[in-house]
């Protein structure tokens, strides 16, 4: 160790008297603070990390990072930061960090097998070039595709759409935010017509009780659990309940634990719905005023492919229940039908999975008639060793928490719901039980979906970085939607593609089929993370396929990648990220990228130069294209309408997406970035600001849609630390949907579920839609039922357990930041597997020994550990998918939900032996 | 990355049941590299002053912390490395 003793103690004193001073905590005989702070220039800055949205400031020396705080100032963490928080600055300085662009060459020429070669980035895009006009010459706009994230910053994520939907004409984007929290999407979208949550953070400290459904707050969204903690110690009567399938972290501090089975939320919403009907807890003035009650069809299968023909011969039986499910006896019981009796039901509805119509409250309370106690907790049980009546209490006390008029309550919710085969039912179902007890809206009280990514919510949902999605949650197949984008992006009519594009798992089924041939993967490690990987993995390198991967490190997506380009990191450039709680945040540069690494947005704007008008804009084939105007199956050629908005054919994409005369009015060197760089601009000798002019350009499409962001300068003010939208003449909205505090809320009205989509339905019945017209529901929330269903794949003989995946505390998803900083690697080198010691023990595996799990679909090895932080009940495994050595999702199985196409990864079946 | 070994002094809040603050304040007290600076009983924290080499061992203290029986969330307020392991700033534009 280095360091001067009485220096050393006087930092240590300086360090002790800011924290305290940071939280609160009375010290005597501290030395000042501010000490420690000489020749540190201290910045406000977000989290890179998780969808909480911590403030952090980071304090640089000589053009380094030299010390992280947890930003006092910030409301969401106020101070405070978890262990990942040490990780801020380290993440920039791995030993690997790519500086170069890397090109697998043999030769001195491109070549699939050749060796990755350092090359200019001038070599990089010619190649880049040449691979997408060549499969675009083929397979038109289709043929190629862009993965990018939910860790995209919002200027990024608006680059990316307006260059493959406006530019390139391809829906073909997607970020890795759909295996987080599209279930979460599709349910706002089918409930209350418009996406992102109703209440806040603040409901923490005023509410008396919070649910975790499948949630592990404690490791993944710490510094929300450390609010929930320090909340239920101070007040009285406040009480936690964590749902979850196994033991975990979060129990520790709950006052009740329900260890569930695998899919059974879905009968366990049912029985507390079931209870508050029963009881008279109904807040009928709330219902009748602001709520409808609808239903859908059940038949929708699993978002598997409905084809064999890449199939592992292992996997047919699992792939077979895409298109007949043998009903379970649970499932006859639970929709409401004779259990004695065999029921095949073919899975019709997969294509049309999100229909839905409305019903009566009588059907509803039909529906839900099978999930009495008894039923649901035989079904539910998921600890074999626990009594059943204990269980039993333990669901009643449940029910009764949320139908208690008096008590507030706050569930929350993350993976455990979203990546779900029935993830948007289940999600669905939170919103019954709270519009039901008219506990939504309210301060205190709310069904609020955390979101894993830092800025899943600002820049995957809000500027819509979908298949489907424009910014402002529009949609692509709408034609009102494409026209009002058209018009702020100025291109001419017809330019924008209404078909739908690939989920980012259909991009890599495409792979494998051939039908996308040329990938750009930007901000996520999509080769590690998507489920099923073997196919993917062997897609990639054997088929005829160009694929792009844009990274800090060499992640194991970058092992198949054809060509690899470096970026610049989170403190390296300019960013605004968006967090679960719709608080928008900023950052602004404070060191420079290393070498030639270079920002997303420079990569997207130099690789737009490489496209002329004429290159795209002509007529160009769309397979599968019918809609309305388009009849033809071909996207029309727009040149000479766009010659009449004064476009040239020449003109590239860079001059018209980006450096447009607009673009030129926001100049860098600008006075909000005073004394900071801006690696973009500089790169590229620009004299305006791209980030701020993307970001401006994007908040057009929001305001005065019920999506209005503040202007670009305001976050970056001292006196800010991030806005949450609606931002209305500066003001921020706390609780959307709710007189008081929503503007957008019709005059005069309490509550008002102002959210535009999916608002005109037929009335129906529980089997289907009836023949009436449809009714508007402006206004309105849908209550929904819908039933239990088993999940797509089950333990049987010859795969005997449940594997569960997800993260772990210390490390960020797929673990290619964190594991990076050397001390890391040694540190927690390998993923474990969580199991019950009994399970190890009658497989002869003991602590500590390597264990051979093995799926339908691929098999690994992992260590044993049947202690720790994870207690599994028996039956079930979990492996967590952070560590590229142990490549979990070689295993899991690419089902998804069929409305919002996020995979289950929490639910597939595995068998597990000695290695 | 720096050669120079690493000097860094980390500050945690750890809040810890009201009735076990004194025992666990004596536990961590007892711990190499761990220092108590100041305590709340009232609302049942303590301010650590934690000094290790690496980062990693950095987040080792933290998890140990947290492992602890009767701590109910332990969490990060400040992190400083020692400026004297500054790697020269010339020589960090480039690292492959």
């Amino acid at each position: 160790m280095t360091g001067d003793l009485s220096r050393r103690d006087f930092v240590k004193s300086s360090v002790a008297a800011a924290t305290a001073a940071a939280v609160g905590v009375p010290i005597a005989d501290a030395a000042d603070p501010a000490a420690i702070e000489a020749g540190i220039t201290w910045e406000k800055s977000v989290c890179r990390f998780c969808g909480v949205g911590c403030g952090v400031v980071v304090g640089t020396k000589n053009g380094h990072i030299a010390a992280v705080k947890g930003d006092p100032e910030n409301p969401v963490n106020r101070g405070l930061l978890c262990a990942k928080g040490y990780a801020n600055a380290n993440i920039l300085y791995g030993t690997d960090r790519l500086t170069k662009p890397l090109l697998r060459l043999k030769d001195g020429r491109f070549d699939k097998e050749g060796d990755f070669t350092e090359v200019s980035w001038e070599r990089a895009f010619d190649e880049m070039e040449r691979q997408f006009k060549r499969v675009q010459a083929e397979l038109g706009p289709t043929g190629v595709g862009i993965m990018g994230s939910g860790q995209y910053t919002i200027p990024e994520g608006y680059a990316a759409v307006k260059l493959a939907k406006a530019g390139w004409r391809t829906n073909n984007l997607d970020p890795n935010a759909r295996h987080c929290m599209a279930s979460a999407v599709a349910a706002f979208i089918q409930v209350y017509g418009i996406d992102e949550p109703a209440g806040c953070y603040d409901d923490i400290e005023l509410t008396d009780t919070i649910v975790t459904w499948g949630a592990n707050m404690a490791e993944m969204h710490p510094m929300l659990w450390a609010r929930v903690v320090d909340h239920r110690l101070r007040t009285e009567g406040v009480r936690i309940i964590n749902l979850t399938t196994y033991s975990n972290r979060t129990s520790e501090c709950a006052d009740h634990e329900l260890v569930m089975a695998p899919q059974t939320d879905l009968a366990i919403w049912n029985y507390i719905a079931r209870e508050i009907v029963k009881r008279n807890a109904v807040d009928t003035g709330f219902v009748e005023n602001h709520c409808v009650f609808a239903s859908g069809p059940t038949d929708i299968g699993f978002g598997m492919p409905g084809n064999d023909a890449h199939a592992f011969p292992a996997e047919l039986d699992t792939l077979a229940r895409q298109r007949v499910v043998t009903l379970t006896n649970e499932e006859a019981i639970a929709q409401g039908l004779d259990p004695s009796k065999e029921h095949v039901v073919e899975q019709s509805a997969a294509a049309g999975a999100g229909a839905h119509w409305l019903i009566s409250f009588e059907e509803f309370k039909k529906g839900l008639e099978p999930y009495t106690l008894d039923f649901v907790a035989h079904l539910a049980k998921g600890d074999p060793e626990e009594d059943i009546e204990d269980f039993k209490k333990k669901l009643k006390l449940l029910a009764e928490y949320y139908a208690d008029p008096k008590r507030k309550v706050v569930s929350f919710w993350t993976m455990g719901f979203n990546q779900h085969t029935r993830g948007t039912w289940v999600n669905e179902q939170a919103y019954v039980v709270h519009l039901l007890t008219g506990k939504q809206a309210r301060p205190g009280s709310g069904a609020f979906s955390l979101t894993g990514q830092p800025s899943a919510c600002g820049t995957a949902r809000e500027v819509g970085t979908f298949a489907h999605r424009l910014p402002a949650d529009m949609v692509v197949a709408n034609p009102a939607h494409r026209a009002r984008s058209e018009e702020i992006w100025k291109l001419p009519e017809k330019t924008l593609n209404p078909k739908v594009g690939s989920h980012i798992t259909q991009m890599m089924r495409d792979l494998e089929s051939g039908a996308l041939r040329w990938l750009w993967v930007q901000v996520t490690n999509p080769f590690q993370s998507t489920a099923n990987a073997n196919h993917w993995l062997t897609a990639a390198r054997e088929k005829d396929c160009f694929i792009v991967v844009s990274d800090i490190y060499p992640t194991y997506s970058c092992k198949v990648a054809d060509l690899i380009l470096p970026c610049a990191g989170h403190f390296e450039k300019w960013g605004l990220y968006g967090n679960s709680e719709r608080r928008t945040q900023s950052w602004r540069q404070v060191v420079d990228p290393p070498g030639e690494a270079r920002s997303d947005v420079w990569q997207m704007l130099e690789f737009s130069k490489r496209f002329t008008l004429a290159e795209v804009w002509g007529e160009q084939p769309v397979p599968g294209l019918a809609a309305g105007g388009f009849e033809d199956g071909k996207m029309p050629d727009v040149l000479g309408a766009a010659e009449k908005l004064g476009y040239r054919r020449d003109q590239t994409l860079y001059e018209v997406l980006f450096a447009t005369p607009t673009a030129h009015t926001f100049a860098w060197p600008d006075p909000v970035g005073a004394d900071h760089g801006c690696c973009t601009a500089e790169a590229s000798g620009l004299d305006w600001f791209p980030e701020k002019v993307l970001f401006e350009e994007y908040r057009k499409f929001g305001v005065d849609h019920a999506h209005d962001l503040a202007p670009f300068d305001t976050y970056y003010r001292d006196d800010v630390r991030g806005l949450r939208w609606p931002v209305i003449n500066g003001r921020e909205t706390r609780w959307r949907f709710n007189g008081e505090y929503d503007s957008y809320v019709n005059e005069g009205a309490e509550f008002d579920f102002y959210g535009p989509a999916l608002k005109s339905l037929k009335m129906g019945t529980l089997s289907g839609p009836g023949g009436g017209a449809p009714v508007s529901l402006a206004g309105k929330a849908k209550i929904f039922f819908r039933p239990y269903a088993a999940p797509a794949e089950s333990p049987d003989h010859t795969y005997d357990m449940w594997l569960c995946t997800g993260r772990v505390l210390e490390h960020w998803h797929s673990g290619s930041m964190t594991r990076r900083v050397p001390e890391l690697h040694s540190a927690q080198p390998r993923a474990q597997i969580f199991m019950h010691p009994s399970d190890a023990a009658s497989r002869g595996l003991g602590r500590n020994d390597i264990a051979l799990i093995e799926s339908r679909r691929g098999q690994v090895r992992a260590v044993v550990e049947t202690e720790g932080r994870n207690r599994m009940p028996r039956g079930m495994v979990y492996v967590p998918w952070f560590d590229e050595s142990v490549p979990i999702n070689k295993l899991t199985l690419d089902a998804t939900c069929p409305i919002s196409k996020e995979i289950d990864f929490k639910k597939c079946a595995v068998r597990v032996g000695k290695a | 990355m720096t050669k120079t070994e690493e000097w860094s002094v980390s500050g945690l809040c750890v809040t810890a049941r009201a009735d076990r603050l004194a025992e666990i304040e004596e536990t961590i007290g007892s711990r190499p590299g761990l220092e108590v600076h100041a305590r709340d009983p009232q609302s049942g924290k303590l301010v650590v002053v934690q000094e290790r080499a690496t980062i990693e061992e950095h987040r080792q203290g933290l998890r140990e912390l947290q492992a602890l029986p009767g701590v109910l969330t332990a969490e990060l307020v400040l992190h400083y490395r020692d400026p004297g392991d500054h790697p020269d700033p010339t020589t960090t534009g480039d690292r492959t």
